[in-house]
């Protein structure tokens, strides 16, 4: 038997609008995930497969907009690869509208899979699919698939969408989660699993491919996707990362003492420059005790090299403000601005006071400073 | 630095010269009226402190007199103990020179030096400036703008001195612009009422709001859209197994079933109703067969019960005879007795009735005696009543008598008036045997005095008569005499008589006759009480024919009563006995005759009885046949109720039967109507859902959750900042404030006594660039400097330089004094009291010159007072 090849995929969440993001950069980032299905395809005649596997949440909703689907499926039909596509949790067959309508107008190469039944992929390979009846079924859907018999001389590949521990993309909960060694007592050459949105390898015939272009920091990776390749019937499958997206989330902890200089800290933190930092979305957190004026070098710092990223958030919450004398005759070395200063670097130190108040106190003082400082330059 | 004496030669209107000596340490007045040179002498200490006595300036040209000369001040003062001369002159030969103890210790520019260190020049923010107050510039900022620049230099100069610089203390400009930003930073977010409008804060809120409204309202479309895809499926799961013809075969088998049932349950409740009917037919012919035996034993009972009772009733009716014809002789001879006592007791009442006749006839007629009687009385009274009637009317009543006797005593007393009035003849014979002359006939005894009362004639016998014409020498004493006896004949014709012993007697029997009379009418009352028309109609009705004579054989009353009282006792008692005989008899009579009937009812009811009896057995019943006839009903009845058990327990239960038909009917008739609903249902569901299903509410609702979870952080980092500057600026705030107030202390402390002199708790605010107060607090109410009467603002000006000036003196530097040329114009007389009091207080370690045209209102100041005098040869 020649090789079976096809692209594992999932979590395309067509539809998602980043409402959480500045609106000049939420266009770039919903195309983004369209462009994903033409990536897909794209990889996929690469890499020479015919099919390409989205295992679930291919929409962000059950009832996603028309042009959202619609879209979608011409996108597909753009394509010679054939598209089996799993209902997730984000798009069960709860959605009955939207499976009905995808029914309805799907290319011949786009195939939605309603049911708990084996499914011939191509000759000699056999799809185990597990769709998601709802958005939590409460139970672990792939249950059916080692007492599935197919024809031993078929590959068997799983297609499920899931958590395999006691968390989900989602965060839902332990309920229905998949053993993660089903691939083994189901007797799969492969099981295509989606949910996470990051890749991860779960056994040799188990994998997680993530999605195709990022939605979020959590994962500190560009999207990407999985081409697989099953010699035969028992033999371990070659699995192949592919990466597919365009935009980079940072999710970038800085951690700064006084005496560490913020900018060189950050831009050792941060990419190169160049416009690659144009699809970096970065999230800075920065960490630690930093004195006045190191606090405000940070800030300038962010805010200049802000405008050359995509998306850039300067998180000071968990940096305390460390201050000395020096600090405080930058201010003044006397009267009623050192006076205030004193007054405002006590309280951001007294344990007396509520946390809030302290840090409010804390940042008066920084702003202060900040003004001052403003003043000399 | 303290001045002892100024002299002024060639000094504008000085040509000669003129000295004020005399100043002392503290308070110095020089109270003077306009144009005396109070003017000229602050400009004189201005010029010999100030001026160089080279200069030729305008202000030494003006002190120059109109005449010319060459103006010339000595100023003695005093320094650390020392005494000076100072001696300046300008224009022509200008000199200047010092002098110590008579010796010359500095002349021309070594002069001017000493005088230079005494104290610092105007122009260069000495406190001169400060503490010199000119005529008419009696505000802190009066003056040109050079004089305030140099009065705003000596305050900086003094305070700084003391507290430092104020911009160092107070953070100067860079805290104004720091706090400039952070209040502009901050009212860009807020205002006093909240966030203000169209800024980040706000912009922020409404951001959320926003963004929580559309949540909700998605939220709840997508939660209808959820629900009705739910509901959908469910309808079409309904439908499924409603539209399943094993379903409706199941559903109309099961009615089929239950109609059978239904049916046979009928017919087995039909043989139910026979067995039953069955049932109560044996248990009539049972009844009616214990009746027939019942009867039958009870008609023999009643033959023999009745035949006894017939016998007993003849004995109790036989014997009720003979004790009701005893009765009935004892009755009678209790009403024989009773009937002889009533007869007696008639009699005795009789015999009553005739003794109290008689009693009666006797009283009527000792009644008829003893009112004949006294109407006969009665009768003779009235004539003798009318008669003292008639005396006790004539004569005069007792008021007329007493009116009289007035008169006449009146009379008397005019007589003796006249009389007393009258010349008097009294005559003195010569002997025994003169003959005695007669007055109007009558003998004149000898010695008595007698009146003339009128024409008199006097006999005088061997003489003749003399006539006496005593003429009207007392008219009074006649006319009262003549009005009394007016007066008295009056009261005697009243009193009908003639005069008032006629009068006193008739008087006395009237008197008389009105006791007579009253006598009479008392007798008369007691006999006819009423009058006699009253006795006499009393008497008349009294019969003489009643009066007849009584029985002679009457007992006495007492007797007859007794007699009465006896036959009344007998009868009763015979009466009693006689009603107590009444009763028995008829009860007696009563049982006789119940007892008589019951006898008779007893005969017929044991003859009916006995025909009852003899009808039965005729008929064929005995007790034998009866007996058999129940026991062969009693096994019929037996029979027909254990048919009608067996078929009762196996009866099947109606109501379940029928229930569950209704039960099967109205599954199938539901099922149809539930198809029908669940259709419509159906439909409406798909319309609402294809409408719903394109316009991405989920996509929508994630988009706006994920906004809103966003927009929070933005709006808590919003609030942050608010709070952040809020804090910056408070701060701020209270720092620069504390400065100030520390700045200000050592001149709030000199100043707080003074001002509570004339306002008691007030404070003054003070402006940090012109170091002047800017505010007058009291009360906690803030007041702006420039909104205060003329009278309050100079009040503060002058105790602000005496502040300054005690500030000055406790710095160790050297001072001028204080001089102040009618530095308090506006000021009331009562405020004026409590400035001078100020004054005083702040003079104690200070030298206070005041200049004043007000004699009057600076009488009372107190301090030394200064006057201009001629100066001495050696003064000049």
């Amino acid at each position: 038997m020649t090789a079976f090849r096809f692209i594992h995929s999932a979590d395309l969440h067509l539809g998602r609008r980043f409402g959480n993001l500045p609106e000049e950069i939420r266009g770039r980032l919903v195309e983004a995930r369209h462009a994903a299905l033409g990536t897909l395809a794209a990889t996929a005649r690469a890499q020479g497969a015919q099919h390409i596997l989205l295992a679930g949440d291919t929409f962000d909703s059950e009832t996603p907009t028309d042009p959202v689907w619609r879209q979608a499926l011409a996108a597909m039909a753009d394509s010679p690869a054939h598209w089996w596509v799993l209902p997730g949790n984000h798009d069960s067959l709860g959605a009955e509208t939207l499976w009905q309508r995808l029914a309805a107008h799907a290319p011949k190469n786009v195939h939605v899979l309603h049911d708990i039944d084996p499914v011939e992929l191509a000759p000699g390979a056999m799809l185990l699919p597990a769709p998601l009846p709802r958005r939590r079924p409460g139970r672990d859907l792939t249950a059916w698939m080692p007492g599935c018999a197919t024809d031993p001389r078929a590959l068997r590949i799983g297609l499920a969408h899931g958590a395999v521990r006691d968390f989900s993309e989602d965060g839902a909960g332990a309920e229905g989660i998949i053993p993660p060694d089903r691939a083994e007592t189901a007797g799969l050459d492969y099981l295509a699993l989606g949910d996470w949105h990051g890749q991860m390898t779960l056994s040799p015939r188990c994998a997680y491919a993530g999605t195709p272009e990022q939605d979020g920091f959590r994962h500190a990776a560009r999207g990407g996707c999985l081409a697989v390749t099953l010699d035969g019937p028992g033999a371990p499958p070659r699995i192949a990362r592919v990466e597919t997206g365009r935009f980079l989330w940072l999710d970038l902890a800085l951690e700064l003492l006084p005496g560490l200089c913020p900018e060189t800290e950050l831009t050792r933190l941060l990419p190169g420059p160049g416009p690659a930092r144009r699809d970096i979305l970065v999230r800075l957190q920065a960490q630690g005790r930093a004195g006045l004026a190191e606090q405000q070098t940070l800030r300038r710092t962010a805010a200049r090299l802000s405008p050359e990223f995509c998306h850039f958030v300067l998180e000071t919450a968990d940096l305390a403000t460390e201050f000395d004398a020096a600090d405080l005759d930058a201010i003044d070395h006397g009267g009623a601005l050192r006076a205030a200063a004193e007054t405002l670097a006590q309280e951001s130190r007294d344990d007396r006071l509520a946390a809030a108040d302290r840090a409010i106190a804390a940042g008066a003082l920084n702003r202060l400073y900040g003004m001052l400082q403003g003043e000399a330059e | 630095m303290k001045i002892r004496a100024i002299t002024l030669s060639d000094v504008r209107q000085f040509s000669r010269p003129v000295t004020v000596a005399g100043f002392d340490a503290g308070l110095n007045v020089l109270s003077a009226p306009n144009e005396s040179g109070k003017s000229t002498l602050f400009d004189a200490l201005h010029a010999v402190l100030f001026e160089k006595h080279g200069a030729r300036k305008k202000e030494v040209l003006a002190l120059q007199p109109d005449v010319g000369g060459a103006p010339t001040i000595t100023l003695e003062i005093e320094l650390d103990g020392k005494a000076f001369r100072i001696v300046k002159r300008w224009l022509s030969k200008p000199m200047a020179e010092v002098w110590q103890d008579g010796r010359l210790i500095a002349k021309a520019d070594e002069a001017e030096a000493f005088i230079a260190r005494l104290t610092t020049p105007i122009d260069e923010g000495g406190p001169a400036g400060l503490l010199w107050v000119r005529q008419g510039l009696t505000a802190l900022d009066d003056g040109t703008d050079r004089e305030r620049k140099w009065q705003a230099a000596a305050r900086r100069d003094l305070m700084s001195s003391i507290t430092g610089e104020f911009e160092a203390l107070t953070g100067g400009r860079r805290m104004d612009r720091v706090l400039a930003e952070a209040r502009a930073a901050l009212a860009q977010r807020v205002t006093q009422r909240g966030a203000r409008a169209g800024g980040p804060l706000e912009r922020a809120q409404r951001e959320v709001a926003e963004h929580e409204a559309k949540v909700q309202e998605l939220r709840a479309q997508a939660e209808a859209l959820s629900r009705d895809l739910r509901r959908r499926a469910e309808v079409r799961r309904e439908l499924d197994l409603l539209s399943d013809p094993a379903e409706a075969a199941a559903r109309k088998t099961r009615l089929e079933e239950a109609r059978a049932a239904q049916d046979a349950a009928r017919a087995h409740g039909d043989q139910l109703a026979h067995a039953r009917l069955a049932v109560q037919s044996a248990t009539l012919h049972r009844d009616r067969a214990a009746e027939r035996l019942r009867a039958f034993t009870e008609a023999r009972r009643a033959a023999h019960a009745s035949r006894a009772a017939a016998e007993t009733a003849a004995q109790t009716a036989a014997a009720s005879a003979a004790a009701e014809t005893e009765a009935r002789a004892a009755l009678e001879g209790a009403k024989a007795a009773a009937e002889t006592a009533r007869h007696a007791h008639a009699e005795a009442q009789a015999r009553l009735q005739a003794v109290l006749a008689a009693e009666t006839r006797a009283a009527t007629a000792s009644r008829r005696a003893d009112l004949t009687r006294r109407l006969a009385e009665a009768r003779a009274l009235e004539p003798r009543i009318a008669a003292a009637r008639t005396a006790a009317a004539r004569g005069p009543d007792a008021a007329t008598l007493t009116r009289l006797e007035q008169a006449a005593q009146a009379l008397r007393l005019a007589e003796a008036l006249h009389s007393a009035a009258a010349p008097h003849l009294t005559i003195r014979y010569h002997g025994p045997e003169t003959p005695r002359a007669r007055l109007d006939g009558t003998q004149i005894p000898e010695g008595t005095p007698r009146p003339i009362l009128g024409p008199t004639r006097l006999d005088l016998p061997g003489y003749g008569q003399i006539e006496i014409a005593p003429g009207d020498s007392d008219g009074q004493s006649a006319d009262r005499l003549a009005a009394a006896q007016g007066a008295q004949a009056q009261a005697l014709a009243q009193a009908g008589a003639d005069s008032l012993e006629t009068a006193r007697r008739a008087a006395k029997a009237r008197a008389e006759a009105e006791a007579l009379l009253h006598e009479l009418r008392t007798e008369m009352r007691l006999l006819a009480p009423d009058g006699l028309a009253a006795l006499q109609a009393e008497l008349e009705p009294l019969d003489p024919g009643d009066e007849g004579a009584a029985p002679a054989d009457l007992p006495p009353r007492a007797e007859a009563e007794a007699q009465l009282r006896t036959a009344e006792a007998r009868r009763r008692a015979a009466e009693a006995e006689h009603d107590r005989h009444r009763p028995l008899f008829e009860a007696a009579r009563e049982r006789a005759l119940r007892d008589g009937l019951a006898r008779d009812a007893a005969a017929a009811a044991c003859k009916a009885a006995a025909n009852h009896l003899a009808d039965l057995e005729h008929a064929g019943d005995s007790t034998e046949t009866l007996s058999r006839a129940l026991d062969a009903a009693r096994a019929q009845l037996a029979d027909a109720e254990a048919r009608h058990d067996a078929l009762a327990a196996r009866a099947p239960d109606m109501t379940a039967v029928t229930a569950a038909l209704t039960r099967a009917l109205s599954v199938v008739e539901a099922a149809e109507a539930d198809q029908a609903r669940l259709n419509a249902e159906l439909a409406r569901l798909e319309t609402g859902i294809e409408l719903r299903a394109g316009d991405g509410v989920e996509e929508e609702l994630a988009d706006a959750e994920t906004r809103l979870a966003a927009a929070r952080p933005r709006l808590e980092a919003e609030e942050h900042e608010v709070a952040v500057l809020r804090r910056l600026v408070v701060a701020l705030e209270t720092a620069q404030a504390q400065a100030r107030d520390l700045y200000f202390d050592p001149l709030m402390a000199e100043l707080k006594p003074m001002l509570t002199l004339l306002w008691p708790g007030a404070e003054l605010r003070f402006d940090g660039d012109s170091l002047l107060p800017s505010e007058l607090v009291r009360d906690g109410h803030a007041e702006s400097l420039g909104n205060l009467s003329g009278g309050t603002r100079e009040q503060i000006a002058l105790l602000v330089r005496l502040a300054f000036a005690r500030l000055l003196a406790r710095s160790g530097q050297t001072a001028p004094p204080v001089i102040l040329d009618d530095a308090l114009v506006f000021t009331d007389d009562d405020r004026i009291e409590r400035m001078f009091d100020a004054l005083h207080a702040q003079a104690a370690d200070l030298q206070i010159i005041v200049l004043s045209c007000r004699n009057r209102a600076f009488r009372d100041l107190g301090g030394r007072k200064l006057a201009f005098a001629p100066a001495s040869e050696t003064d000049a």
